[in-house]
C-alpha cells in the first residue's frame, strides 16, 4: 500500500509543474476557507479566469525567452503600445481585422526591434528592454494624448465575443489556451524550441554546434513582442477603451508567474503549463487580496510577498 | 614519531543513494611523499579526495591525522588541519586580481578595520616567487592562462601553509612544458616538508611524479604500489581488472589512400596562424602537434568557422569552402569535437538523448513537422549501442556520466551528422584508460570507413599512436611532418620546442 503510495508520489514529483500546482491548491483553499462563498462564486472565478488570461498568454513567451537565457522588461510597455494603437487605428476609421493586424505587427515590431538592437550593439535583453519599456510607454502616452481612446464603433466580432464569453468562459481565456497550446508545441515539440533550449542550457556549446544564436534571438523576441500584443488586443476588447495606464507592471507579474511555474531563471528549463499556472496563481492571489479587503497599497505588498513564498514552497516541495 | 603517517585511512565507506563510492578503503600516506591516486572514471577517486577536503563525511571508517581520528566536518574545518584541494575545475575569481583570489575569504585586516591590499599583496608576491611563477600579485586572473591559473590555486594553498595538498586532476588541461613546470613545483613543495596527494589519468605523468601509487578501482582499494618496483601495465591491469594489450588499435594497411579531401592553401589568419598549406585524404588520420600558442586552435577554430580567415583558400573535394559560420562548416560536412566538452560540447544538464540528436533533429520530425519522440529514441538507441555509451537509460543526463561517456555522447552527436571532416581537439582529455581504447579504435574505424580525421591532443603518445601523419606546428607555422612511425616522442618533442618553419629549415639545408 504505502509503496504504491510512494511510487504514485514520487510519479507526482517527478512533473515539473508540481511545486506550482500544490501552491495554487492550497491558497484556493485559504479563501475558500476564508471568504467562502464569495471566492468560489462563478462570476468572481471569471474575473480571475479573464485576469489570469493576460498574465498567462504572456507567460507563453516568457518561458520561451528564460530558457533561452534572455528576459524582457518592456512587456507590459509593448502591450499597452498594442492596446493604443489598435485603439487608434480603430478611431481613425481602419476595418477591425485591419487595425487587429496593425496592432499585433507592431507588438512583433517591438519584440524584433528588442531582439535586433541586442544582437547589433551586443547588449544584454535585459539593458536593452530596460530601455525601450520606457520608449515604448512613451510612445503609447504621445499616441493617446495620455488619455483613454475610445471614441470608435464598438460593433464588432472583437469586442461582442473577443470581450465576452464564448461557452461560458472567458474569451480570453481560450485565447490564452490556444497561445499555451502553440507555445508548448514550439517549445517541446519543435526543432525550434529545443534549440532555444540549448542555447540557455549552454550557449556556448549551442555556438559550437552551429545554432544562430543572434537568429535565434531576435525569433524569440519577436514571439514575446506578438503575444504581448495579443494580450493587448483582448485587454482591448474587454475594455472597450484603448487605455494607457493598462499593463503597468505586468513584466513583473509575468516573469514571476513563469518562475513560479518552475522555469530556470538561468535558462534551460521551462514548462508552458508551468507559467500558466503560474498567471493563476497570481491572479488568484491579486483576487483573494482585494475579496479580504486588503487596502489597495497593503495589497501591492502582500503581493510581493506571496510571489516570493510561492516560489519558496515550490522548490521546497519539489525537494521534498 | 615522525614515522606515523600523515594520512590514515582506515576501512572507509561512502555511499550515495544505494551505490557504495567507497568501500572499505585502507591505506596510508606517508609524510612528505607524491603519492598518486589513480583510478578508472567512478572507481571513488573523487569522492575519496572529497572526504579529504571536508566536502563529504565517510558514512563508516575513519580518517587519522598524524595518528589522531579527526572528522572533517566541511572544508573550513579541513584547511584548519592543514589539507587543502586544488580542484579540476579551478575556483577563481577571474575579475580579481591574483592577491585577492590567493585571500579570498581569509583578507588581512589593517588595524582600523580595512583590508590591508599592501600586506596581501607581498604575502603573494613572496608565495609567487617560491613558485617561480612570472605573473604580478595585481594581474588579473582572467588575463592568466591555464597553467598560471593552476598556480593561483597553489599559491593560495601554500600561503594557507597547508601540510597535504590534493591536487585532482592537474594537468588535464596543461600542455608539456606546463607540466613540466608543474611537476618542479610540486617536487620543490615535497623537497618542503609538503605532503602531496596526486590524483591523475595519466599515467606516464604519475609515473614521473609519484613516490608511491594507489589503484582504487569499483570503490575498492586495489594497492599501493612503489613507482620504482611497479610498470605502467601492472597498474593499468590494477586499475581495469585486465591486461591492456596494446595501446593503440592497429592500423590497417590501406591497399590504395583514399582521394585528396581536403585542400589547405596559404591560409591565413592574423595574428596567429599561418600562412599554412597542407592537404588531408579521405581514410587518413592527420595528426596536429605543437605547444600553447602553436596556432592549432586556431587552425580548428577557423577551419570550423568559428574564427574568421583573413586570406587563403580552403579546398573540400576540390570545391572553394568559405567557413563562415559554424552552421557553414556543418553544412559543408565538418564536425569538431571541442577540447572542452563540458563548456563547448554538451548541456550538461540534459539527456543523453536530447544532446545526442540535437544536431539532427530536422530529420526525426513527425508528418506534422513536430519531433518525432521515438525516431530521437532511435536514433540514440543506435548510437548508444555503437559507441557503448554506459548507461541504464538514455534520459539520464549527461552530467552524471562519468567522463569518458561524456565524450562518447559528444562523439555521438557529430557522428550523427555523418560527417566527411572529422576535427577532434584532445579527445580523451579527462577520460579513463578503458574509454581511451574505445575512441581510438572508433576513430580507426571512422578512418576506414572513409572519414577524415584531424585531431591533435594534450597527449604527445595520442598524437604519435592515431595519426597517419603528424603535422608540427609551431607559432602558426608547420615546421615539421612525420609519417607514422617516422618520429619517436623525443623527436617530436624538440620539433614542437623549435620555431623554424619548415620550408626555410629545407632552404637553409639546401645552402
Amino acid at each position: 500500500m504505502t509503496g504504491e503510495r510512494g511510487a504514485g508520489w514520487h510519479r507526482l514529483r517527478g512533473i515539473d509543474e508540481i511545486g506550482v500546482l500544490v501552491a495554487l491548491l492550497s491558497v484556493c483553499g485559504l479563501l475558500w476557507l476564508t471568504v467562502g462563498d464569495q471566492f468560489v462564486r462563478p462570476s468572481n472565478l471569471l474575473q480571475i479566469a479573464r485576469q489570469a488570461s493576460s498574465y498567462g498568454i504572456m507567460s507563453v513567451g516568457m518561458v520561451l525567452l528564460l530558457s533561452m537565457g534572455e528576459i524582457d522588461l518592456s512587456i507590459g510597455a509593448i502591450l499597452t503600445l498594442v492596446n493604443i494603437v489598435t485603439a487608434v487605428a480603430l478611431r481613425e476609421g481602419m476595418p477591425m481585422p485591419v487595425a487587429v493586424l496593425v496592432g499585433l505587427l507592431t507588438g512583433a515590431g517591438c519584440g524584433f526591434v528588442n531582439g535586433w538592437l541586442g544582437v547589433l550593439l551586443r547588449i544584454p535583453t535585459i539593458i536593452v528592454t530596460l530601455g525601450t519599456m520606457s520608449v515604448f510607454r512613451g510612445l503609447a502616452l504621445v499616441l493617446s494624448e495620455a488619455t483613454p481612446v475610445s471614441n470608435f464603433s464598438k460593433e464588432s466580432v472583437l469586442f461582442d465575443l473577443g470581450g465576452n464569453t464564448l461557452l461560458g468562459v472567458p474569451t480570453s481565456v481560450w485565447v490564452m489556451l490556444v497561445v499555451a497550446l502553440s507555445g508548448h508545441l514550439l517549445l517541446q515539440h519543435s526543432v525550434f524550441g529545443w534549440r532555444a533550449q540549448a542555447i540557455g542550457s549552454n550557449a556556448q556549446a549551442a555556438l559550437f554546434s552551429g545554432i544562430p544564436l543572434p537568429r535565434y534571438r531576435i525569433a524569440a523576441m519577436t514571439i514575446m513582442g506578438l503575444v504581448s500584443g495579443i494580450a493587448g488586443v483582448m485587454e482591448l476588447a474587454f475594455l472597450q477603451s484603448g487605455s494607457p495606464t493598462t499593463g503597468q507592471g505586468y513584466e513583473l507579474f509575468v516573469i514571476a508567474s513563469a518562475i513560479i511555474g518552475g522555469t530556470a531563471l538561468a535558462g534551460g528549463r521551462g514548462t508552458v503549463a508551468g507559467g500558466i499556472l503560474g498567471a493563476l496563481l497570481i491572479a488568484v492571489i491579486r483576487n483573494g487580496l482585494v475579496l479580504l479587503e486588503f487596502s489597495a497599497y497593503w495589497g501591492t505588498v502582500v503581493t510581493g510577498v506571496v510571489i516570493i513564498a510561492a516560489v519558496a514552497i515550490g522548490g521546497f516541495v519539489k525537494k521534498q | 614519531m615522525t614515522d606515523t603517517p600523515l594520512i590514515q585511512l582506515d576501512r572507509v565507506s561512502k555511499r550515495f543513494g544505494g551505490v557504495a563510492a567507497l568501500d572499505q578503503v585502507s591505506f596510508e600516506i606517508r609524510r612528505g611523499e607524491i603519492h598518486a591516486v589513480v583510478g578508472e572514471n567512478g572507481a571513488g577517486k573523487s569522492t575519496l579526495m572529497k572526504l579529504l577536503a571536508g566536502v563529504h563525511e565517510p558514512d563508516d571508517g575513519e580518517i587519522r591525522l598524524a595518528g589522531r581520528a579527526v572528522r572533517l566536518r566541511n572544508p573550513r574545518e579541513a584547511r584548519r588541519q592543514g589539507i587543502s584541494i586544488v580542484f579540476q575545475e579551478l575556483n577563481l575569481f577571474p575579475h580579481r586580481t591574483v592577491a585577492a583570489n590567493v585571500f579570498a575569504n581569509r583578507e588581512r585586516m589593517s588595524r582600523c578595520g580595512w583590508v590591508n591590499r599592501s600586506a596581501m599583496r607581498e604575502a603573494t608576491r613572496r608565495v609567487l616567487s617560491e613558485l617561480d611563477a612570472r605573473f604580478l600579485p595585481d594581474a588579473l586572473v582572467g588575463s592568466l592562462d591555464i597553467g598560471e591559473k593552476q598556480l593561483v590555486e597553489i599559491a593560495r594553498t601554500l600561503e594557507q601553509r597547508s601540510q597535504l595538498i590534493i591536487l585532482d586532476e592537474p594537468n588535464s588541461a596543461l600542455n608539456e612544458p606546463e607540466s613540466q613546470r608543474l611537476f618542479t613545483i610540486v617536487r620543490g613543495m615535497r623537497d618542503r616538508g609538503i605532503t602531496i596527494i596526486y590524483v591523475s589519468h595519466r599515467l606516464e605523468e604519475v609515473f614521473a611524479i609519484a613516490d608511491r601509487i594507489t589503484v582504487l578501482r569499483d570503490g575498492r582499494f586495489q594497492g599501493t604500489y612503489a613507482t620504482a618496483a611497479t610498470t605502467i601495465p601492472q597498474i593499468i591491469a590494477a586499475m581495469i581488472g585486465r591486461e591492456l594489450d596494446s595501446s593503440f588499435p592497429q592500423r590497417t594497411k590501406t591497399s590504395s589512400p583514399g582521394d585528396i579531401v581536403l585542400q589547405v592553401r596559404e591560409l591565413i589568419q592574423v595574428p596567429r596562424l599561418g600562412p599554412i598549406s597542407f592537404s588531408a585524404r579521405a581514410g587518413e588520420i592527420v595528426g596536429f602537434a605543437g605547444l600553447e600558442g602553436s596556432g592549432i586552435d586556431e587552425l580548428f577554430r577557423v577551419l570550423f568557422g568559428l574564427s574568421p580567415m583573413t586570406s587563403g583558400q580552403i579546398l573540400v573535394r576540390g570545391e572553394a569552402y568559405h567557413p563562415n559560420s559554424p552552421l557553414a562548416a556543418m553544412r559543408g560536412g565538418w564536425a569538431l569535437i571541442p577540447e572542452s566538452r563540458r563548456e563547448q560540447g554538451l548541456m550538461m544538464d540534459w539527456s543523453i538523448a536530447r544532446n545526442a540528436t540535437l544536431l539532427v533533429l530536422d530529420k526525426l520530425l513527425s508528418a506534422l513537422g513536430l519531433i518525432d519522440k521515438r525516431a530521437v529514441h532511435r536514433t540514440t538507441d543506435h548510437y548508444v549501442r555503437r559507441l557503448g555509451i554506459a548507461t541504464d537509460s538514455q534520459n539520464k543526463k549527461v552530467v552524471n556520466l562519468s567522463g569518458g561517456n561524456q565524450q562518447k555522447v559528444l562523439l555521438a552527436k557529430w557522428l550523427a551528422k555523418e560527417p566527411a571532416i572529422l576535427i577532434l581537439n584532445d579527445p580523451t582529455r579527462g577520460v579513463d584508460v578503458g574509454a581511451k581504447w574505445e575512441i581510438y579504435e572508433l576513430c580507426r574505424q571512422l578512418a576506414t570507413q572513409g572519414m577524415t580525421i584531424l585531431m591533435t591532443s594534450s597527449e604527445i603518445e595520442e598524437i604519435l599512436g592515431l595519426s597517419d601523419r603528424v603535422f608540427v606546428l609551431s607559432k602558426g607555422k608547420v615546421v615539421r611532418e612525420f609519417q607514422h612511425g617516422e618520429a619517436t616522442k623525443v623527436e617530436l618533442l624538440h620539433a614542437m620546442a623549435s620555431s623554424v618553419p619548415l620550408d626555410l629549415a629545407a632552404s637553409h639545408a639546401r645552402a
